[in-house]
């Protein structure tokens, strides 16, 4: 099983992708979804997380940065990520897709 | 609850809490000041808090919680979570940026942190040299901040700000929109679109129906982003303000009524009000580039009008009351 971790611009994201059955997609982007398919399954969108220097955990304020995808099974899949901000126009960073063919190799 | 501490300390802690309600409040003159009430060591005002809350519900209010000087402080527009506050005194926090980065690109984000300081005693100011208590990212995956005093307790490798991919060619715009929204997050104010009277503008059905199309979030996600109100008791700060730069834009998609949210553009005369009330200046000048410097690693410095601590064997035992 791999971790694959993408940037958040959309020129360094593949339009196809090949994996295997276990990998994990990690992409920095506000939200995303499986768009079609089911080999590959979302494992939702996270807010990032720190321990303290007291040992307790923060987050800070703002919306999702990273979303998760594993693949699951052999087959396809096509994965539509939301990229920029999830409210308001915002200017450069206004919010955009992303979409990508996985292909999951048994 | 209080009990009296060393009369040296006493003085001390008068003197110093003398010259802070006169750098507050403009005027005046140490003489001015008769009395005051001092607060709990920090360790106790929670139990203090849940007591006098407990003795009377008419005390559940957050405005203790926050150990302000007498004077200093009345409800305006805009929040600050109580827990996150970092205290009126006069402060320069140190910023530093994580990634190497021009110096014309450092000081345009410090320039407009540094646009809530032209109305209030916090000010920025970028390190010489090493880890500032606030560390910019502009390599991280969108626009964030911790909260307030959490700021403090962020590792030093750690980013406590992330302004993904401002450069020098982002629209003045967004530094007013972003940049400023981020540093009222730094300087304790939460979102005002997690207000309660503006998340009741809010129908779920369709928010979740919208984000799930737009974002993908799972139910649980649009919960914890536009559909969790603020607990009343651990805020302050009156009424919402949905022009204030700390709100989101919402689209009216969302809203029972169908109008937009619209969110702050900059920060709004009454953003600027509440803020001043709440870290005024210590003379009105116009800027907050004066007293005390906070650097990373740096803990919360001791408000003059709390107790010293007698020491958890010296503690009253409150169980015998109000039972």
């Amino acid at each position: 099983m791999r971790l694959f971790e993408f940037k958040a611009d959309t020129q360094a994201l593949p339009a196809n992708l090949a994996i295997a059955v276990g990998d994990v997609l990690r992409f920095a982007a506000s939200g995303g979804r499986v768009v079609a398919g089911t080999a590959v399954e979302s494992l939702g969108a996270f807010v990032r997380g720190t321990v303290a220097t007291d040992g307790s955990t923060l987050s800070p304020q703002g919306p999702p940065g990273t979303m998760l995808f594993r693949a699951v099974a052999p087959g396809a899949a096509a994965i539509e990520l939301a990229l920029g901000s999830p409210f308001g126009q915002g200017g450069g960073t206004a919010r955009r897709t992303a979409r990508i063919e996985v292909t999951v190799e048994g | 609850m209080v009990r009296g501490t060393g009369s040296t300390n006493a003085r001390t802690d008068a003197a110093a809490f003398d010259e802070i309600v006169r750098h507050a409040r403009g005027t005046g003159t140490a003489k001015s000041v008769g009395c005051y009430v001092r607060s709990v060591p920090p360790r106790l005002s929670g139990e203090a808090a849940s007591f006098a809350a407990r003795m009377n519900p008419a005390n559940r209010t957050p405005l203790e919680a926050l150990n302000l000087p007498p004077g200093v402080l009345a409800p305006a527009a805009l929040t600050v979570l109580v827990s996150k506050y970092w205290g009126p005194q006069q402060e320069e926090y140190t910023v530093s940026f994580m990634e190497r980065t021009p110096a014309n690109l450092r000081a345009r984000i410090v320039e407009h942190m540094n646009a809530w300081s032209t109305r209030i005693g916090k000010s920025f100011v970028e390190t010489a040299s090493g880890p500032g208590l606030i560390r910019i990212s502009l390599d991280q995956d969108g626009y964030w901040s911790y909260l307030g005093t959490d700021v403090a307790l962020i590792p030093e490798d750690q980013p406590t700000m992330s302004l993904q991919d401002f450069s020098m060619s982002t629209p003045e715009s967004e530094y007013r929109r972003v940049v400023r929204h981020e540093t009222g997050h730094t300087l304790g104010f939460p979102h005002e679109h997690m207000r309660a009277e503006v998340v009741a503008r809010i129908d779920p059905k369709k928010a979740y129906k919208y984000f799930l199309e737009n974002q993908g979030w799972d139910q649980a996600t649009v919960d914890d982003q536009v559909l969790t109100p603020l607990d009343a008791a651990d805020i302050l700060g009156t009424p919402p303000d949905e022009d204030s730069i700390m709100c989101y834009q919402l689209p009216g998609e969302i809203t029972y009524d169908g109008k937009d949210i619209d969110g702050g553009e900059d920060i709004n005369a009454t953003d600027f009000h509440f803020a001043e009330k709440l870290y005024p200046q210590a003379d009105g000048t116009g800027s907050g580039r004066r007293k005390g410097s906070r650097k990373a690693g740096a803990t919360k410095s001791a408000t003059p009008w709390m107790a010293e601590d007698w020491g958890p064997g010296n503690d009253v035992d409150l169980s015998k009351f109000g039972q």
